[in-house]
């Protein structure tokens, strides 16, 4: 009995997968943490600078913890008269050379560390700005250092230096995201239908007409009320049946376009692009690609084409 | 015999394990004896520090901040708590949000804003912090009229003390 349910179990984790979707998660993980880091430059030492909206003295997680953060460095290296100011460049530039690093591919895993290790400084540093985008970049980078992410689409593969190799961490990576993504649907959900706000429309409605997330004017939804409940429900339908349709074969499909166009309607009707896009970027990666059925590239079916027009051909 | 895939198996049960305990149950902050500090460490360096209630059970009002600082000179001047910047913003605007979900800590959050202002113009002693909700309507009373509308939900003034 306990063999059986061990193979099931090694079975469902270890089911060969295209490495692609690994090499796709790197890119995409670490493009969205360079843009973002990109246009928060200017603003560094406001948002997480000693001197900034929030100072160390109250944002600083106290010194007997782990937990790295930036004012925790600053402690290391004051002796040596390094400014608080060079201590932030410092660790964003380290966090910027190693996103170049891992979106190319070069020496994945360190630059992996030096990444979830440089971001989790960030969150530690500026946890009252933080929000649902750097949880996610968080999450991601936390996988980023045990998944085998240089094994597609690195510089190397592309100057063909480099054969793609299966790893037995792929299927698992993989199938670890996807259990993830569940545990984010239903918390999310369920969070949702505790309130009422959800049912009846309102959510909707609030999100919409917040100056923060108003991106068109919406007032004209208070003389069509059923329209924000029917989004609403919607919305409570397709993150709350995620955990049970995107598993199965005739369903996944659609569930996971349904998943991808909600959040892609969170980027442009609410304005929140980059975490849109980590959401989409993190379903796209867990649940987008299979071996044998691929869903953006059917890769088997192409193998198979192309070995049977050669066949011909040779014929 | 115990494989290499059977650890990697095992570890893996155990990280969605600890996720599940942390985004459903507070179990890690119960105590703050070692173990439950060594729990506390791997929540956060997995990034499981937060739940995924976004925008739930209710969508929560918006809020602005400005800052109407006095120069040396008596200038007065009005400060958005605000850049060009969207990204930065979205930042900015979650600052103002935790600084004042909890009435006890707005004091402190709006005095360490002020003294970020202070830093900006040295020229500056006192800083207003003026901080608003925007309230929005139900769509019923939308629909009879009622418009949202900014409402004050801190003001405090800070003097620069000069030694």
């Amino acid at each position: 009995m306990i063999k059986r349910v061990l193979e099931k179990l090694m079975s469902f984790f270890f089911a060969p997968v295209s490495l692609i979707p690994l090499g796709f998660f790197r890119i995409s993980i670490g493009l969205i943490a360079l843009f973002l880091l990109i246009q928060l430059w200017p603003h560094l030492l406001s948002l997480y600078g000693n001197f900034g909206f929030i100072q160390w003295a109250i944002i600083e997680t106290s010194t007997d913890t782990w937990f790295p953060s930036i004012g925790k460095l600053y402690l290391l290296v004051e002796p040596y008269r390094v400014s608080p100011e060079v201590c932030v460049y410092t660790i964003f530039s380290i966090y910027g050379l190693a996103l170049i690093g891992f979106v190319f591919g070069v020496g994945v895993r360190i630059c992996a560390f030096l990444v979830w290790l440089c971001h989790i400084s960030m969150v530690n540093s500026g946890f009252t700005s933080i929000y649902g985008l750097d949880t996610m970049l968080q999450v991601c980078f936390f996988y980023a250092l045990w998944m085998p992410l240089g094994q597609s689409l690195t510089i190397f593969h592309f100057l063909k230096k480099k054969k793609k190799c299966q790893s037995v961490l792929s299927s698992l990576s993989i199938r670890v995201l996807q259990l993830h993504m569940c545990v984010i649907y239903l918390n999310t959900s369920i969070a949702k239908m505790s309130g009422a706000q959800w049912w009846n429309g309102e959510a909707i409605w609030r999100a919409l007409m917040q100056p923060q997330f108003s991106t068109f004017a919406y007032d004209w939804l208070s003389n069509w009320p059923f329209v924000p409940k029917l989004l609403g429900w919607l919305v409570l339908i397709i993150e709350f049946g995620y955990i049970f349709f995107i598993w199965i074969p005739q369903t996944k499909k659609f569930w996971l376009i349904s998943v991808v166009l909600l959040h892609a309607g969170i980027a442009i009707f609410m304005g929140l692009p980059l975490f849109s896009l980590i959401m989409i970027v993190m379903n796209i990666t867990a649940f987008g690609w299979s071996v044998g059925s691929g869903f953006f590239v059917n890769y088997q079916k192409y193998v198979y084409k192309f070995r049977k027009v050669s066949f011909q051909y040779k014929g | 015999m115990i494989k290499k895939e059977h650890v990697y198996l095992i570890l893996a049960l155990v990280h969605l394990g600890l996720v599940n305990l942390f985004i459903w149950t507070s179990y890690e902050d119960e105590d703050s004896s070692k173990w439950y500090s060594w729990l506390r460490v791997y929540r956060d360096f997995s990034g499981c520090f937060r739940d995924y209630s976004y925008f739930a059970p209710n969508v929560a009002n918006d809020t602005r901040a400005i800052f109407i600082t006095k120069t040396d000179s008596d200038t007065i001047q009005f400060l958005p708590f605000k850049v060009d910047n969207e990204v930065a913003n979205i930042r900015y605007n979650n600052i103002i949000s935790s600084g004042m979900r909890n009435p006890k800590a707005r004091d402190l959050f709006a005095k360490s804003w002020a003294t970020a202002i202070f830093g900006y113009d040295k020229s500056i002693h006192n800083v207003t912090v003026v901080t608003e909700a925007y309230i929005v309507p139900a769509m019923s009373d939308y629909k009879k009229g009622k418009r949202p509308s900014w409402e004050i939900i801190y003001a405090g003034s800070f003097e620069k003390q000069v030694e």
